[in-house]
């Protein structure tokens, strides 16, 4: 039997958006524009009635706007996902990020050039359309799962494999740490950075997918949140423990070494697992540099790139946490990683910085003894 | 407003829509001494720090027209409910970059359309800009409450 399609309430002030965006969806024949609204206030009565299985929620909007809305909304629909079609500029991706933190599941950019209505159109279909079906069959599983039928008992959650790539495991402490995350990531690495005290001995270097511009603010916000100084690296610099490297939206981040010294630096390569930055890159990057002697944590995110960067960590010796799945708003990356029994352990999010203290040999402050 | 926003500033944000929206139709260009005709008007309010609202108006011709290249349609298939988005999101564009260069915080109203009942509001003129489509007028007004001038 297929399934029902995925049914999007679609919120957005522009009318010419609102118009191209829902006729992109309606041909695929496993969406459906269930309604529109043109102000959050709207969205927030369309909600009630239509029940979607998502929402694409625009930023700037009268009456009340995107952030508004979402404040509105999360309280009484905490789990509907909630993908923000937001513009690729420096008011829409504070904005986005500011969306995230306050429950956004997932963002999209919006087509820059609305007037090239075939262009606009493709950029639909490639881009929001296929956000749109993860997110709503995910729900609808999800959904599923937490509604116990009298004949069955719920499903019972698959434990993790134990590892089993530990034959070499570097019992000498880690040099590095990296830190890969896509989906819920933003709001992930918040729970993490901060954590990490500003004496810390290894250097740390994140990829996050993410725009140019979004990584750049993500940068900023994390570094004003955190004793550790957090940077976006836009150029060659060296590596220095205490600092925490963002890979720039676009490129690619790699370790290399340069004589006796390490530095992170950009590779304009191709993507890799449609990613770029790739945390896969810059993992084998880091075996390459350290050895075994590399912590990696794979946070919520969806797809699975890290996995074959988390296989050489392993083969080198280095030892791989994974945000479990509970926690993630998205298990695709981490569970990939976990599945194929390349995770040390398998935390909750709030775990995961003391868990790094664990591994580097001391106490993270605020954490639990 | 002058100090605020200056005609041309109103006029480069109502081109910069036509550039966005209505690219290969034309350039809108300032026009002096042409005979406005106002059939279809839409405005936005802007509330808050800076309160007021900005007005779009055009013949019926031109806004079928506007209608017609923003939805790629043909004129022949553009219905009432088409014009009226298609001036709604004129307004709500050009005056949501009116209100994004004014003192924050403010709010912005949806779009609000002429429908053909008396379009009287309490308010006094603080500028008006005419511009020329095709040598059709399309005029950008923005107004104070009455007394704020």
């Amino acid at each position: 039997m297929t399934a029902p399609p995925v049914r999007v309430l679609l919120v957005d002030d522009s009318a010419v958006i609102r118009r191209f965006v829902s006729e992109a969806l309606q041909e695929e024949p496993d969406i459906v524009v269930a309604a529109t609204a043109s102000n959050g206030r709207q969205a927030i009565e369309r909600l009630e009635r239509e029940l979607p299985d998502v929402v694409v929620l625009d930023v700037e909007m009268p009456v009340l706007d995107g952030l508004a809305t979402l404040a509105e909304l999360r309280p009484r629909w905490p789990d509907v996902p909630v993908v923000m079609y937001s513009t690729l500029t420096q008011r829409g991706a504070a904005a986005t990020l500011d969306a995230l933190s306050l429950g956004a599941t997932d963002y999209v950019l919006k087509p820059s050039h609305v007037a090239d209505r075939d262009a606009a159109g493709r950029a639909v279909r490639s881009e929001l359309a296929p956000v749109v079906r993860s997110w709503g069959n995910l729900h609808r599983a999800r959904l599923a799962a937490a509604r116990p039928t009298p004949a069955t008992a719920p499903p019972a959650r698959v434990p993790a494999p134990a590892p089993t790539l530990r034959a070499r495991v570097d019992r000498s402490r880690p040099e590095v740490l990296v830190i890969g995350s896509s989906t819920g990531g933003p709001h992930a690495l918040t729970e993490v950075i901060p954590r990490l005290p500003a004496s810390l001995p290894v250097p740390v270097l994140v990829v996050q997918h993410m725009p140019p511009l979004f990584t750049k603010l993500l940068a900023e916000r994390l570094d004003a949140r955190s004793a550790l100084e957090v940077v976006e690296v836009s150029a060659e610099v060296p590596v220095v423990a205490g600092r925490v490297y963002v890979a720039s939206g676009g490129v690619h981040m790699v370790a290399r070494r340069r004589g006796a010294s390490v530095v992170v630096t950009l590779d304009d390569g191709p993507p890799e697992n449609s990613c770029k930055p790739a945390v896969d890159v810059m993992f084998r990057s880091a075996v390459e540099v350290w050895g075994g002697r590399v912590l990696a944590v794979v946070l919520t995110g969806m797809g699975q790139d890290g996995l074959d960067g988390c296989r050489r960590i392993c083969e080198a010796g280095g030892a791989v946490v994974a945000q479990d799945e509970a926690s993630s708003v998205v298990w695709g990356m981490p569970g990939a990683v976990s599945r194929a029994g390349l995770a040390t352990e398998i935390l909750p999010l709030p775990d995961v910085a003391p868990a790094i203290g664990r591994h580097l040999g001391r106490a993270l402050a605020g954490s639990p003894a | 407003m002058t100090d605020l926003v200056s005609n041309e500033t109103i006029a480069e944000i109502t081109q910069t829509f036509w550039g966005a929206y209505l690219p290969d139709a034309g350039d809108l260009i300032p026009a002096v001494d042409l005979p406005a005709i106002e059939d279809v008007r839409g405005r936005v309010d802007i509330d808050g720090a800076w309160t007021g609202c900005v007005e779009v108006s055009c013949s019926m011709a031109v806004a079928r027209k506007i209608a017609s290249v923003m939805f790629a349609a043909e004129p022949s298939e553009i219905a009432e409910a088409d014009v009226r988005d298609a001036v709604g999101e004129l307004v709500n564009v050009v005056g949501g970059n009116i209100k994004s260069i004014l003192p924050a915080p403010t709010s912005l109203s949806v779009p609000i359309l002429d429908d053909g009942g008396e379009w009287r509001f309490a308010a006094d003129l603080e500028s008006e800009v005419l511009l020329a489509w095709a040598g059709e007028p399309i005029v950008v007004r923005v107004w104070r409450p009455e007394g704020t001038i």
